[in-house]
């Protein structure tokens, strides 16, 4: 390839430096130390609220290089995490009923807290012999359905990112007559304000690049603004992780919160006007459920009356809970929605390690390898970590 | 929660586009933004154009490292001892970029 | 609920399971292997029975794969080739393969044909008798395709069991990582570019000189297929009481492999090879054994981490990150899917 230019291999080179990383390293070191000089800290707590970020830092294992005070702590990032019970159930239902059923391989795995007909997730129902398809785009489901004329569903979750893809296909009609969708779409700040209301205590936020893409920066404005809390908004690299801590330690140091764009290789202010436009044409913004969590205000996507026949819970007659009737989704003694809150840490929860472990996890934070409680589950080795580093 | 592929746009079929993800990876996706022209750098998120990516901004967040790591120095010896290797190490992989 | 999913045959923690499940916790020691031989005692590619002053090594595998025909080859130079490795890995000279082919009514006499022809030019180029078989049709929809079983047979005078991997062992690969796996996901997931090839082949010319003159410097030889590397590697350090220390900068992943794990979500070190040696080597012999691995061909072939003294009670597989900091590298769970977050 013809390298030197291109944006990608720059990426990579620049953005995943050990060198580089070692000396911003360094510079964390600094900043906390003056911290704990000047101002007494004892601990920060920096809070990211997406799961791409928990990846990130579990995945070039972030945590071992940090100075011991200096605590990264996951918030609310997970679309599937959050996914509320109810539409994993109600999809393993339409499938065990015999329609097609796409989704992507996260949500596959996820599991309802209810069981139908002995399954408790999609990929449960596929070995039962249901018609489960993995897929890695809404794109690539509106094609494979469109090869067939059975009647197919989509579970549509995700936040920003995810759901103008969507309202693009619907808009441009490229959505086959047999494809409905079960529509599970969040928006992200509504619950980081949630979560900075019921949790106080947050040092600085790491905030969502990919979503800010879309929203733009300025949503995250409410946090520096009437919560005082120092907010980056990063970009999924290694180096943007360690970047913004700093950049959050320097303002905490100096005293002065406020909204940095980290990402502004592709993050701007304002936000991209085409998929917001979208959004705006294709959905309505309602009260939704967050699992473990409950109802967050104008904090979900629902199809608008003028494309309700894409609407599979119209389509097949399902009406899903109301604020009233909408019940707790957790099982009894599992605190995922404080764990996902970071109001809690999983070794608070008294199954931990106990009846909920990575091989049989009990929790939706158990489940997957970016999961809160998953990811503590196997800090075990901490000691052996360090050893190496 | 939301993971993004870095691509550069090869070609643009009305609300699709063709994107090259490095080394003859190819595959189509829907076109989430205002324009996107032949040659653009793209964010793509399962399966659709989410954002561009800017040539001039790359760089720049280093900018905010120094500037940190500059100001450290002020009343920071051992800052000041190390500021000028990171410079070096930043020159040394930018070099090379057109 | 208990029902056998497809987790249960990806070859990660769950496939563990159901096999210690199924067939460990029921026998009783002596039946896990004959005396003297290594057996379901120690999870190895292959058994090795103790014969004359040697060991006659066999292995059995039933190979599925979807496409049948992927990019670098097919499911019966898989059959082939796979059975072949296995043999190899516990440092067997492979001699016969006997293979049982089960199709499904309608399937295409010509991709059937092409399937047991390429099995058949594989052993033929290897030297290796098809000495037995078997042939069943099950009706419509019973199996998807073709299922191809072959077991191999081969003599060995000394074995490389995995449990002899000791503090300071060199953990040396002897080809890119993950190619298989990355030609059969992007086959799966419709992207068409040349880049994604099978590396499925026999590593007989690896492998034979290196028994011949190493056998008592490599503690330990894996091919690293369903699982790959991270499983072959967590099943070392749980076997060996060392602990694996693997420096990420150091993995030979080609630059389309990583992309395309990106952008999947996947991890290349999860993705199966087919023609790639995975060695624990001696740290005195280690070197050495690299460079006649380049003379013998495999160019890419390098040292990617070691085995140190356990630190803590389980045995760990410990990544260095590219950034200097550290991670556990845990064995696979669950099917390969691609994830958007
Ligand atoms: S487990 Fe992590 S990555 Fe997966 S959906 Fe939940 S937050 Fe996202
Ligand atoms: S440990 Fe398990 S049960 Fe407890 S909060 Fe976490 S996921 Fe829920």
């Amino acid at each position: 390839m013809g390298q030197q230019g291109d944006l990608r291999y720059l990426t990579k080179k620049l953005f995943r430096d050990k060198v580089l990383a070692s000396q911003i390293i360094r510079i964390i070191k600094e900043y906390w130390e003056l911290l704990r000089a000047r101002k007494g800290v004892e601990e920060v707590k920096i809070m990211n609220f997406c799961g791409t970020h928990e990846y990130t830092t579990t995945h070039y294992g972030i945590r071992s290089v940090l100075p011991p005070g200096v605590n990264l702590v996951a918030g609310p990032g997970c679309p599937v995490c959050i996914t509320p019970s109810f539409y994993v159930e109600a999809a393993v239902k339409l499938a065990l009923e015999g329609l097609t059923l796409y989704t992507y391989g996260d949500a596959y795995k996820l599991p309802a807290v209810k069981e139908i007909d002995g399954c408790r997730s999609l990929s449960d129902a596929r070995m039962m012999g249901a018609d489960v398809r993995v897929v890695y785009s809404f794109l690539d489901a509106i094609r494979d359905a469109a090869k067939h004329d059975k009647p197919s569903v989509f579970l549509a979750v995700g936040f920003e990112t995810t759901c103008p893809a969507y309202a693009s296909g619907i808009v441009n009609r490229l959505v086959p007559e047999n494809l409905a969708l079960i529509m599970a779409g969040r928006l992200t700040p509504p619950a980081a304000r949630f979560a900075v209301e019921r949790v106080g205590a947050v040092s600085g936020v790491i905030a969502p690049g990919h979503v800010s893409t879309i929203t733009g920066a300025g949503v995250w404005r409410f946090l520096p603004e009437e919560f005082d809390i120092p907010t980056v908004v990063s970009g999924f690299e290694p180096l943007d992780v360690l970047i913004a801590i700093t950049l959050i330690l320097k303002q905490l140091l100096e005293d002065e919160p406020k909204l940095v764009i980290e990402y502004s290789r592709t993050v701007t202010m304002e936000g991209n006007r085409h998929a917001k436009r979208l959004l705006a044409e294709v959905f309505d913004t309602v009260d939704a459920a967050w699992r473990g969590i409950g109802f967050i205000e104008k904090s979900g996507y629902a199809l608008n009356e003028n494309f309700s026949r894409y609407d599979a819970f119209r389509l097949y007659g399902i009406r899903e809970p109301s604020r009233e009737e909408w019940r707790h989704d957790l099982l009894p003694g599992c605190i995922c929605g404080q764990v996902i809150l970071g109001a809690a840490k999983p070794t608070d929860c008294r199954l931990f390690m106990k009846r909920c472990t990575p091989g049989t996890p009990y929790g939706p934070c158990m489940v997957s390898v970016e999961g809160s409680c998953s990811i503590w589950a196997r800090m075990g080795g901490r000691e052996a970590l360090v050893e190496v580093v | 929660m939301c993971l993004g592929v870095y691509g550069k746009v090869v070609r643009v079929e009305g609300e699709l586009a063709v994107v090259d993800f490095g080394g003859g990876l190819i595959k189509d996706a829907l076109v989430g933004v205002e324009e996107v022209r032949e040659g653009d750098y793209v964010v793509v998120h399962a399966g659709i154009i989410v954002s561009r990516l800017s040539e001039e901004e790359f760089t720049e967040v280093f900018r905010y490292v120094e500037e940190a790591a500059r100001q450290l120095a002020q009343t920071e010896s051992r800052v000041a001892e190390y500021l000028e290797s990171m410079r070096v190490r930043l020159q040394e992989n930018l070099s090379g970029q057109k | 609920m208990s029902k056998i999913s497809l987790a249960h045959g990806s070859g990660g923690i769950e496939t563990s399971q159901l096999l210690a499940r199924l067939i460990l916790n029921r026998l009783p020691e002596w039946m896990k292997s004959p005396d003297g031989g290594l057996g379901l005692d120690f999870p190895d590619d292959s058994a090795a029975i103790p014969v004359g002053s040697g060991y006659v090594v066999t292995t059995i595998d039933a190979y599925t794969v979807s496409p049948i025909f992927f990019p670098g080859g097919d499911l019966g130079k898989l059959a082939a080739a796979g059975t072949i490795n296995d043999i190899l890995m516990l440092g067997g000279k492979p001699v016969a393969v006997l293979d049982a082919i089960v199709i499904e009514e309608g399937t295409s006499m010509d991709d059937l044909s092409r399937l047991v022809g390429s099995m058949i030019s594989l052993l033929q180029e290897e030297k290796v008798c098809l000495v037995g078989g078997d042939i069943k049709v099950m009706p419509r929809g019973q199996l998807d395709g073709i299922l191809i079983t072959t077991a191999g047979i081969g003599v060995a005078s000394k074995i490389i069991a995995d449990k002899n991997i000791r503090p300071g062992d060199k953990i040396i690969i002897s080809g890119t990582i993950g190619e298989h796996g990355a030609a059969i996901l992007a086959a799966q997931q419709g992207i068409k570019s040349d880049e994604f090839k099978s590396d499925v082949s026999p590593l007989t010319k690896l492998m034979l000189p290196l028994i011949e003159d190493y056998a008592e410097d490599i503690h330990a030889a894996r091919d690293p297929t369903r699982g790959g590397v991270a499983m072959a590697l967590n099943d070392w350090a749980r076997g060996s009481q060392t602990m694996i220390v693997m420096y990420e900068s150091e993995l030979p992943i080609r630059e389309p492999v990583v992309n395309l794990c990106e952008m999947m979500g996947v991890d290349p070190l999860n993705l199966a090879s087919e023609g790639t040696a995975l060695l624990a080597v001696s740290p005195e012999k280690a070197e050495e054994v690299l460079s006649r691995m380049h003379e013998l061909g495999y160019r890419e072939a390098r040292i990617i981490g070691e085995a140190r003294e356990r630190a803590s009670s389980v045995g760990l597989v410990v990544l260095k990150t590219l950034i200097g900091g550290a991670r556990i590298l845990e064995p696979p769970s669950g099917e390969l899917v691609p994830r958007i977050c």
